[in-house]
């Protein structure tokens, strides 16, 4: 068979250029059903609409919210792209998320712990935490082959209870008046940076993000997770052990979703509040399908959907329109961008008129 | 409280409270047949309690309110067949999308219709009417377990033996299977996979409904935002811990049912009740270590030979 | 349609019932499966259907029942042209295949089983009672005895077959076609098998049975048609050959292929198996007592028909399959408990014959793929972090010194054609130098020129580097001229050892790989140095 460089390159091009349509395809449809919607409730629909696409943009406080709300989701997002490289459908970085903000609210309530630890003591117990809860469903699927799916969709609620009854019970605050746990510790909780609204987290996102793109990329460790989540077959065969590296890679996740969430908590909070799931978790999980598993993308990606959810609140705060308008959209954007037969029909004919022009012209190599 | 556990009014309650998760168990183990992994019952469950509320208080005619919520648990199934059976999306996210997608358009649906966010409490919707049985009424204990249940509940225990017909003496129920499990011989017999899948999930949609239209129209006559509250999960769970058959489904069922029981009232005993809601989720872990270790155990006598 | 079969019906036994004429099927890669084929079927015989694989038969029947459509040619049932669209079409016309993979759904009745697609119903209820008396129809009806409500994953697999080929007969298939029907048999079930055959043939049903095993040809069918390469070499009566006869149509010789090679040097010995045994998941034993050395700088190469134990073998030799039962040593060390990665680290190297799935990685880039086998190496990487510029520059040399088309080294390996995929493949096990190379099926299904570089590069291995190696080949003329001795392997059983294949044709060689002949113990010894 003749092999044809630039009809290859060619093909590359036109699945990038479609899966960019595919993306672009599903903002606009989720957009005109939230339109619709905005239609149904509002008097003034162009107007919402506006705000909605650009509210966040009109003054400086909501650029810091967009910001201050992609920080968790930055953790949780990078913690499902790292299972997913692995080839992993473990979706416990909810339930990671949430054990991990308790542990660390454990850590963060207790007196007469020496300021220089308490921070990372704390990270550290809600990291670790999460490691287990979202590590159980891995090492379940490599020892009795369970779903990894329905185990982690399990563990997410049970860490949910688990966690809800740590709070309500033993670290209970009776005199705070709601359902809440005692008062964090002011030296256990995180420092501000550039405005008190914000804080060191953003850096420890950052960084996590940073590391796991160098983890997947550049490391030793990061070849062979890649190796098991693209063909396990060829891992084993090149002498990869898959199993010890699907359990580290999934232990790595928790620890980094834990860790979201004990920043989170002791970074915005004065006590532990949550009642349920923050959905984090999930919000997280649909930034990593959109950006193709890849960190590299992640960053806009978490910040594509804080955005969505600050023009929500907006929105609402303008307009008493719900801002659960906005998960509508989330969800429709979701589903078509993981929709792969969406548009292949056009993209294959497209690939194959391309084929046919390149053999036309002559193109040998 | 194990006296209690013991009383009439306990069975009563474990029989009423498993009633939603019933019809989301059954819809899954059909779905399960038909091996396509769907977590969207949370959302057709939710779409049909408030599409039921909306159509009776509309209509002032319960079968049409029946009708409008069985439609919009079918919409979602349609939307989740469509996209996983003709547009290759992984099931896992095309449910997580939907769940996503019903939750947020019932608040929204609530806020349009009532100005607020929490329920529709303001709508004259109508409910199902509880039946009581002549004569078993009167009998002692049993009278006050079995009798005075809401008809969707009798209707779920009915369902239990429907689908168990339905897949095990129907002739598309054969096919449900063949097609779930191999599908290659399936097509090969000249089985459209596809269609019957679509097929499958959308009776599995109707059967979800029901669960949802028992939520908002049995006890409480109206629509509470989120009020499924993860029952089509527990569901999941009820059918995933039983393998599949329908009547480990529906003993699975109840014994989360029984969970949730003791879990309401464990608090005027102290006890808290977190553990209770916990428990159908560790009970279906533990569930896959067993069968798990079953296999181990089975490939090993094979290898044996 | 019922046309046909009433003619089928009425046609005398004897007469031609089925014609393919010129069949000529090419695959979207390129490759000719089949080229200007003819096969014909009379009523009331069992046809055998023979050649070596990629010799074009398995492609010839789906041809015929419908799940390929040929690029020229034709049909004839009856003496009149027919379209077959796909299988239910063939069944129509009275075609049934019975597959090597069952289309039997576990969890279900035979009857169930045999009534899927045209269940019988009594509303929406499935008629279970009408399924199990036409079950009980036709086990009358063909003598083949079954239990209705038994369900099929308790059955053994002799069993599911006929429940499979009961099944074709209650579609109303007039014609059977079997392929490899006794590959999982016992050989009591074999015995079963041909008894229920030969009674469907005294019926006036005719078969197609297609299989390696000449031995059982020879027993039952009434003529045999041979393919090689993708063509049809001849049809003749059964009672005019002999398996030796069989055997040289289908291994006949091919064009010379220039390999150039010195005569080989062999040093101490690198690989000792003794004893192996090995069994497969169904529990039947796919390796008996296979013992035999390697030295270093000489390639044995071992003959076998697929399905003969070969590719069991060679994972057994390197770790990814668990050594049941024997020893083997690499270098002296006993690698029984070893890991794939430890065996690796005795500088052993692996091209696997699952070029697509196992070599490589398809989704990855060329990189990834050429540095699988020393990425954590002091070399490539230190303290966990990869050297990306070593890795890019090790890329670039590979690809340039295998000629690897491909316009970037990033590029995914599902860009390049099969035959730059399996330089890849070669690129990266050879280039570590390896003291013992496993390779399996090298150049199946890649063009001409790397092939040829492949070969060489093997050659060059065992003259440079002294590498051991064992070569595991379908194509005879290749195994014959690149090795430097041989063996054969026979249901698992080592039955032949040719210390110099310069002696050795594809005929004699054929002959041990059917069956046909043994050697004795005495010869087979030879190859062991090491005792």
């Amino acid at each position: 068979m003749m092999f044809n460089s630039n009809r290859v390159r060619t093909t590359e091009k036109i699945e990038n250029q479609f899966n960019i349509v595919r993306t672009i395809l599903a903002i606009a449809i989720a957009l005109g059903i939230a339109f619709l919607l905005i239609m149904t409730v509002s008097e003034t629909p162009l107007a919402d609409f506006w705000t909605l696409l650009s509210g966040p943009l009109e003054n400086r406080n909501s650029m810091i919210t967009i910001i201050s709300k992609a920080i968790p989701l930055l953790f949780t997002a990078i913690a499902i792209s790292l299972v997913y490289s692995a080839g992993q459908f473990n979706i416990g970085a909810e339930g990671a998320f949430f054990a991990g903000s308790v542990a660390a609210t454990a850590v963060a309530i207790l007196p007469n712990i020496p300021t220089i630890i308490y921070i990372p003591l704390s990270l550290l117990a809600g990291a670790v935490v999460g490691a287990i809860v979202m590590g159980i469903p891995a090492v379940l699927y490599t020892r009795y082959n369970s779903v990894t799916i329905v185990t982690s969709l399990m563990m997410n609620y049970v860490a949910l209870y688990a966690g809800l009854y740590v709070i309500l019970n033993p670290l209970r605050d009776q005199a705070a008046g709601f359902e809440g746990s005692y008062a964090f510790q002011a030296t256990a909780k995180l420092p501000s940076v550039f405005t008190n609204r914000l804080h060191i987290g953003l850096f420890i996102a950052i960084l996590v993000v940073m590391f796991a793109y160098f983890l997947l990329n550049k490391t030793t460790f990061g070849y062979r997770i890649l190796a098991v989540g693209n063909n396990p077959k060829f891992a084993n065969y090149s002498g990869i052990k898959v199993n010890k590296n699907i359990i580290l890679v999934t232990l790595l996740a928790g620890l980094i979703a834990g860790l979201g969430g004990s920043v989170e908590v002791l970074g915005n909070y004065n006590r532990f509040m949550y009642t349920d799931f923050t959905n984090h978790g999930w919000d997280g999980m649909m930034i990593s399908v959109l950006c193709r598993n890849n960190p590299k993308y992640i960053i806009v990606g978490a910040l594509f959907i804080a955005y969505l959810q600050t023009s929500a609140d907006t929105l609402n705060f303008t307009s008493s329109i719900p801002p659960e308008v906005i998960n509508v959209v989330q969800a429709i954007i979701i589903i078509f961008v993981a929709a792969n037969e969406f548009l292949k029909r056009w993209e294959h004919k497209k690939i194959v008129e391309n084929s046919q022009k390149s053999l036309a012209i002559g193109e040998i190599n | 409280m194990f006296e209690y556990i013991l009383t009439a009014d306990f069975i009563f309650s474990v029989i009423r409270l498993s009633t939603p998760i019933l019809f989301a168990a059954m819809a899954a183990v059909i779905g399960a047949k038909a091996d396509v992994l769907c977590i969207a019952y949370e959302a057709m469950m939710l779409l049909a309690a408030l599409g039921g509320v909306i159509g009776s208080a509309y209509s002032q005619n319960l079968i049409v309110g029946m009708l409008v919520g069985i439609a919009s648990g079918l919409l979602i199934a349609g939307i989740f067949a469509y996209f996983v059976l003709y547009l290759d999306t992984t099931p896992l996210l095309a449910g997580l999308a939907l769940n996503i997608f019903g939750a947020g358009l019932t608040v929204y649906i609530v806020f349009l219709l009532t100005g607020r966010k929490l329920d529709t409490s303001v709508l004259p919707s109508l409910k199902f009417p509880d039946v009581h049985l002549p004569l078993i009424e009167d009998i002692p204990f049993i009278g006050d377990v079995i009798s005075g249940h809401n008809i969707l509940s009798y209707f779920a225990i009915l369902t239990v033996f429907l689908v168990y017909y339905f897949i095990f003496k129907t002739k598309l129920g054969l096919q449900i299977r063949a097609a779930g499990e191999n599908p290659e011989a399936a097509t090969s017999a000249g089985i459209d996979v596809k269609r019957t899948k679509l097929i499958a999930l959308l009776i599995s949609g109707v059967i979800a409904s029901f669960g949802g239209l028992f939520l908002s129209m049995s006890q409480m006559p109206y629509f509470t935002t989120n009020m499924t509250a993860g029952r089509g999960f527990i569901g999941i769970a009820a059918q995933n811990l039983s393998g599949g058959s329908p009547i480990g489904t529906t003993i699975a069922t109840l014994v989360f049912g029984a969970t949730m029981s003791v879990g309401n009232i464990a608090q005027t005993f102290r006890l808290p009740s977190q553990f209770a809601s916990m428990a159908p989720y560790l009970m279906t872990i533990i569930g896959t270590v067993v069968v798990g270790m079953k296999a181990r155990r089975d490939e090993k006598k094979i290898k044996h030979l | 349609m019922n046309s046909y079969l009433e003619k089928i019906e009425q046609l005398p036994i004897g007469n031609e019932i089925l014609s393919m004429k010129n069949i000529t099927k090419i695959y979207s890669n390129g490759f000719v499966a089949n080229e200007n084929v003819n096969f014909s079927l009379n009523k009331g015989e069992i046809h055998g259907l023979v050649g070596e694989n990629g010799a074009g038969k398995t492609t010839l029947m789906k041809v015929l029942f419908g799940i390929e459509e040929p690029e020229e040619g034709h049909i004839e049932l009856a003496n009149e042209t027919v379209k077959i669209e796909n299988p239910l079409n063939a069944l129509e016309y009275g075609v049934g295949m019975v597959h090597q993979h069952f289309m039997l759904v576990e969890s279900l009745t035979v009857a169930e089983n045999m009534a899927l697609g045209h269940e019988p119903t009594k509303f929406i209820k499935f008629d279970k009672a009408k399924a199990i008396e036409n079950v009980r129809y036709v086990e009358k009806k063909y003598g083949l005895a079954v239990n209705p409500e038994a369900k099929v994953r308790d059955l053994s697999v002799g069993y599911k077959q006929r429940v499979e080929i009961l099944k074709m007969l209650l579609h109303g298939a007039r014609i059977l076609l079997l392929d490899e029907p006794t590959a999982l048999l016992t050989p009591q079930e074999t015995e079963e098998l041909f008894k229920q055959l030969i009674n469907l043939k005294n019926e006036g049903y005719s078969i197609v049975f297609i299989s390696h095993k000449l031995n059982e040809v020879k027993a039952i069918c009434d003529r045999v048609t041979v393919l090689r390469n993708g063509k049809s070499i001849t049809t003749v009566n059964i009672g005019e050959v002999n398996e030796t006869d069989i055997s040289n149509l289908m291994v006949g010789k091919e064009m010379d292929l220039n390999i150039i090679k010195q005569s080989a040097k062999p040093g101490d010995t690198v690989l000792k198996v003794r004893n192996l045994f090995d069994y497969n998941d169904f529990g039947q034993q796919v390796l008996k007592d296979v013992s035999f050395d390697l030295r270093a700088g000489e390639i044995l190469g071992v003959a076998a028909i697929e399905g003969n134990g070969q590719s069991e073998l060679a994972e057994n030799l390197v770790g990814i399959r668990t050594i049941k039962e024997g020893q083997i040593h690499v270098k002296n060390e006993l690698i029984n408990n070893l890991t794939i990665r430890e065996i690796r680290d005795l500088n052993v190297s692996i091209v696997h014959e699952d070029r697509m799935n196992t070599s490589a990685s398809l989704n990855q880039s060329v990189r990834e793929n050429l540095i699988s086998d020393r990425y954590d190496t002091k070399e490539y990487s230190n303290r966990g972090i990869l050297d990306t510029t070593k890795v890019n520059s090790l890329a670039l040399d590979l690809i340039k010194e295998y000629g690897v088309k491909t316009h970037n080294e990033k590029a995914s390996v599902r860009t390049l054609s099969g035959g730059n995929i399996q330089k890849v493949v070669a690129a990266r096990e050879f280039s570590s130098f390896p003291d013992l190379l496993v390779v399996s099926q090298p150049t199946r299904g890649i063009d001409v020129g790397a092939a040829d570089l492949i070969r060489r590069k093997i050659i060059q291995l065992r003259d440079d580097i002294k590498t051991a190696i064992i070569l595991f080949s379908a194509d005879l003329t290749e195994l014959i001229s690149l090795s430097d001795s041989l063996i054969v392997l026979y249901e698992g059983e080592l039955v032949a050892y040719f210390p110099d294949s310069l002696v050795v044709d594809e005929f004699i060689l054929g002959e041990y790989m059917l069956g046909i002949k043994k050697q004795t113990d005495e010869e087979r010894r030879g190859v062991i140095y090491d005792v």
